[in-house]
């Protein structure tokens, strides 16, 4: 891509660009400057995306390679803007893989100067409780509480347990008591190792499971007592 | 008896990029680039075996987004207007190097490809390219069967019932329009299952899909065969298990068969090797070189020093690749089948796109295959519904949540550069089954309108659009197709909820997003 490429964007729009990217460049950063880190950023994901290698995903790329993408890339000024509020006091969770999740929610804005209004200390968290299988709390209930602020709207949430299922609380604590403003439905999150049942399975099947493939897809046994979690992340897919 | 069963599986699949606000439109080459590469050699491919009597077997999925696009007149004409431009630039490339021993012997090659495509797409089968898969369907040669409506990600949306449900009853009333029969089997978008899919599917009749190794293997209880057979659901619906060393042997950027050195290369394309003024309409906007689908380089190695393309190298390969192929199954269905009490299974899924497109000699790769199999008693090709019939009772097991996208699970469709899409999609949805509920015995205009957003809400969920942003392949593309019919479903809820109709607005959007003619906005009524 050439930084000319650029010139057609407004201010606005090249760092609106940068926003989408990721890059946290400050607001007042010279152009020149914000069109560079663009440029960097793209071809440091080209590279990490040509070292990562071809899975059965990035195959289906190749279907929609009718252009040098790179070159006509930056075409977002007719672009819409969604806003990202429907103000409504509502969370959602979706489950990416064994060890993240993807939480989104948004606090509708009376609520909001409802909380925020009230004298005294103040704070927003997420709480991420474990629960059975049916949805129904455990008898002792598992949780671990994720700081956020005001303005935050999502979330990339690392679980602690493959095999499980999670909810995800959006609460206020006002002067120590806590309030749910909203509640994910139950999700459940996948295994990643074979059920530990396998051993009982019998030598074909365990020769049946490794000429599946079973190595290659860094499927290991589950141990009892090995508890389940995501070691390794290869870029390998299905 | 059979050493081992092979079930190729073709999904045949492009988001829908009809765009009718412009006379031409990049994205739609997409479409145009695989029928001429991919569905009409395929189609050349059939009907060169059947000429000869020799028996193939194929399990196809068309994807109602694709099947809309290949029945679509604007599209029709606007292919035939590309196949004229191919035409033209094949006449000034013949002009170019046609002298020239290498090159020129290359140019024709382009020449012939886009001259058989235009003969078989305007003259052969009168533009009825699904008719024409549909010969083979009803001769028994192929099996046919359909993908989610827009090719959602399906596990994204497990917890919301209608939405899974839409995006199933508009793809079966897709391919019963286009086909006249109910399909037998569902092909997952990106083979993406999750625990409970199999209950949608079974009331809505489909008998069959695939799913991914990964999800097969940890399936509950483990699967006995392996990949090797497939499991049944405890309400009776099979989920075959994709064969990893099959789709490697063709997938593996490494290793798989494309890579070879005499093959095609795809990326270098006259399109950013000759000047900008030769190449004339082929340069869009003015400077943005594009492909032009001649190319006359072989992949060589990782090099930019590639070599010429040598077609009859590449075809003799194509014939030893097929060997290699079918070799490779024969031997991993000798070590499986000492464990089994019936032939292994092997499932070889891939998108269609790969063979011609990406992959220029796939296709011949695959009738090849095809005749070496018909001469190879050992192994058996057979389509998916063939094995079910055949062997109705599987072992009752479950497969784990998974996808054949890189990590196994989603982490394709939820990533940092597309994750924005789903406070989007899902609040349209919602907003959807509300509207169905308030408004369930509509007819006339509005009912119109009711149906035109059910289509924008299938429309922004399609899987394309957050593949292409975590890409960064055409992502501001992908992004204002997502926004655009999020933004025309709001734009429906506000007019509804004040009871307002903006008539001619509405119908110029029916006509730009004009798929699923028979769409019924109550399929998104809560599902109790």
């Amino acid at each position: 891509m050439k930084p000319e490429k650029f010139e057609s964007l407004s201010d606005e729009a090249l760092h609106a660009l940068a926003d989408r990217m990721g890059l946290s460049l400050p607001p007042d950063l010279d152009r020149v400057f914000v069109a560079e880190e663009i440029l960097d950023a793209i071809e440091e994901d080209s590279e990490e995306r040509g070292a990562a290698g071809l899975s059965a995903g990035r195959m289906e790329e190749t279907k929609f390679s009718c252009a040098d993408f790179l070159d006509v890339d930056v075409c977002l000024e007719a672009a819409p803007v969604l806003s990202p509020s429907y103000n409504e006091t509502a969370i959602k969770v979706l489950v990416r893989d064994p060890s993240w999740a993807f939480a989104f929610w948004e606090i509708a804005e009376n609520e909001k100067q409802a909380l925020f209004s009230v004298d005294g200390a103040m704070d927003l968290f997420l709480r991420v409780c474990e629960t059975s299988d049916d949805g129904t709390p455990l008898d002792k209930q598992e949780f671990f509480d994720i700081p956020i602020a005001e303005e935050d709207q999502q979330w990339y949430i690392n679980l602690p347990k493959p095999k499980t299922r999670y909810r995800i609380d959006l609460c206020a604590r006002l002067d120590g008591k806590i309030k749910v403003l909203a509640r994910s439905k139950n999700v459940a999150v996948p295994r990643q190792l074979l059920d530990e049942n396998w051993k009982r399975l019998g030598p074909g099947s365990a020769e049946l499971l490794r000429l599946s493939g079973l190595d290659s897809l860094d499927i290991e046994p589950e141990e009892p007592g090995n508890p389940q979690r995501i070691l390794k992340s290869g870029p390998s897919g299905d | 008896m059979e050493s081992g069963y092979l079930a190729l599986v073709l999904n045949a699949h492009l988001p829908f990029v009809r765009q009718p606000d412009y006379p031409r439109f990049l994205e739609e080459r997409w479409f145009f680039e695989a029928l001429s590469e991919t569905y009409l050699p395929l189609l050349r491919v059939f009907r060169r075996l059947e000429a000869e009597d020799i028996s193939f077997r194929l399990t196809l999925s068309l994807s109602p987004t694709l099947c809309a696009m290949l029945g679509d007149e604007l599209l029709g004409e606007r292919y035939v207007c590309f196949l004229d431009g191919q035409l033209a630039l094949a006449r000034k490339e013949e002009e170019r190097v046609g002298a020239d021993p290498v090159f020129g012997p290359l140019a024709r090659m382009y020449a012939e490809l886009y001259r058989s495509d235009r003969e078989d797409y305007l003259e052969l089968y009168e533009r009825d390219v699904l008719g024409a898969f549909d010969y083979y369907y009803k001769k028994g040669r192929i099996e046919l069967i359909t993908s989610a409506a827009t090719h959602a990600f399906l596990p994204i949306y497990r917890d919301n019932r209608e939405v899974v449900a839409a995006q199933l009853e508009t793809a079966l009333v897709s391919h019963r329009r286009a086909f006249g029969k109910h399909p037998a089997g569902f092909w997952l978008p990106h083979l993406g299952w999750y625990p409970g899919l199999e209950e949608l599917l079974h009331s809505y009749n489909i008998q069959y899909c695939v799913v991914g190794t990964r999800g097969g293997l940890l399936g509950q209880p483990t699967p006995l065969a392996g990949s090797f057979a497939p499991v049944q659901c405890p309400n009776g619906l099979t989920a075959f298990i994709r064969d990893s060393a099959a789709t490697e042997a063709v997938w593996s950027e490494e290793s798989g068969y494309p890579t070879n050195a005499v093959y095609r290369d795809f990326y270098r394309d006259i399109g950013f090797d000759l000047p900008m003024d030769y190449l004339g309409h082929f340069v869009e906007d003015g400077d943005n070189r594009i492909y032009t689908g001649f190319k006359y380089w072989a992949v060589t190695g990782r090099t930019d020093d590639k070599r010429p393309y040598d077609r009859e190298a590449a075809m003799a390969r194509v014939k030893e690749d097929a060997s290699s192929f079918i070799a490779g199954r024969l031997a991993k269905a000798s070590s499986a089948a000492v464990h089994m009490s019936r032939p292994p299974l092997m499932v070889a899924p891939y998108d269609a796109e790969l063979f011609g497109h990406f992959w220029f000699e796939g296709a011949a790769w695959l009738e090849e295959v095809f005749r070496q199999a018909a001469k190879e008693p050992r192994l058996s090709l057979l389509s998916l519904g063939d094995y079910n019939r055949m062997y109705p009772e599987n072992q009752v097991s479950v497969p784990e949540f998974s996808s054949w996208g890189d990590g196994g699970f989603a982490e394709v469709w939820i990533d940092g550069a597309n994750d924005w899409i789903y406070r989007h999609a899902f609040k349209a949805a919602e907003r959807m089954t509300e509207l169905a509920e308030r408004f369930p015995d509509e007819s006339g205009l509005r009912e119109r309108i009711l149906n035109q957003a059910a289509r924008e809400v299938l429309l922004c969920m399609s899987s394309d659009w957050a593949l292409l942003m975590r890409a960064g392949k055409s992502a501001s593309f992908a992004r204002k197709r997502v926004e655009d019919a999020i933004t025309n479903f709001n734009r429906i809820y506000e007019m509804l909820s004040s009871n307002t109709v903006g008539t001619e607005w509405i119908t110029r959007l029916e006509k730009r997003n004009n798929l699923f003619p028979e769409i019924n906005y109550r399929m998104f009524r809560k599902k109790h």
